[in-house]
């Protein structure tokens, strides 16, 4: 990965940068540092594509499960066995 | 029937509503439908009887997400083989020295990636970095919600999955290769 030095007005270097993406694009930083990172990837290309890079993996992670649910034979045992639990019929 | 459950309607209306979530978390922890479904039954009725410990307006998905997971580990994970530990030392730079990164710096290969190849690559992470990643980046949940579920600092939470994470892109970047859907540099 090659990096950049630190650009006058910029908070944050590429290494600064980059440990940052996950937690960028889950939107859990601060406000002031997700805006450094911002100002960063605005000036940075090779960090830009990195974020593109991270962007994709986690596409990859959240589809393969998006769709799957509860069966409802299951969801069925579940709600019997509850209400053998209260003592129900 | 000894003391009644405390509001049932309740845990109706709080609790089952998280079933397919569970029940999705369930799957990747024991990574087989069948023992994934036995997991979510004991994980609901558990929750149930426990429901009066339930603190009503606190995070009830966390809370389920807390039992499935003991469960997991005190009943369910001696039953199966857990993923050999993987030696950080060799796969780390491994991925570097491919040049992974240069051969195709945008990931475009990971779209390419079969969900079930996926799967089986998240499978196959530790169960410590499995569980994290599942909850963070599959289930889409804040790390504080995470460290809530699993019990552990949210620091804890952020180192394993930046190793969680670094060995599932080496395991996809690796798959890829094999695939053909990234050649990587030979001048590494």
């Amino acid at each position: 990965m090659s990096t950049q030095e630190p650009q006058a007005g910029d908070g944050l270097d590429c290494a600064a940068a980059l440990d940052q993406l996950h937690d960028y694009l889950k939107q859990e930083l601060t406000p002031a540092v997700a805006a450094e990172v911002r100002a960063h990837l605005e000036r940075c290309a090779p960090c830009f594509t990195r974020l593109r890079f991270v962007e994709r993996f986690q596409e990859t992670l959240r589809t393969p499960a998006a769709g799957t649910r509860c069966p409802d034979p299951l969801r069925q045992r579940i709600a019997e066995a509850l209400r053998l639990e209260l003592g129900g019929p | 029937m000894a003391e009644p459950v405390r509001h049932p309607d309740s845990f109706e209306r709080e609790a089952l509503p998280h079933l397919d979530t569970v029940y999705r978390v369930a799957l990747r922890l024991s990574g087989d439908p069948s023992r994934a479904e036995d997991l979510v039954q004991d994980t609901m009725l558990k929750a149930f009887r426990a429901w009066s410990q339930f603190r009503p307006g606190t995070n009830a998905r966390a809370w389920l997400l807390t039992i499935l997971r003991n469960t997991f580990i005190n009943e369910y994970r001696k039953q199966k083989r857990e993923p050999t530990p993987v030696d950080f030392d060799v796969v780390e730079p491994y991925i570097m020295r491919q040049g992974g990164l240069d051969a195709d710096p945008e990931g475009t290969f990971f779209s390419r990636i079969v969900d079930a190849k996926v799967l089986e690559a998240v499978d196959a992470l530790p169960t410590d970095f499995r569980e994290a990643l599942v909850l963070s980046d599959m289930e889409g949940m804040s790390y504080a919600e995470v460290a809530e579920s699993l019990e552990i600092p949210i620091g804890t939470v952020k180192s394993r999955l930046f190793r969680a994470r670094r060995l599932l892109q080496a395991r996809l970047y690796d798959h890829a290769v094999e695939m053909g859907y990234i050649k990587p540099r030979e001048d590494r």
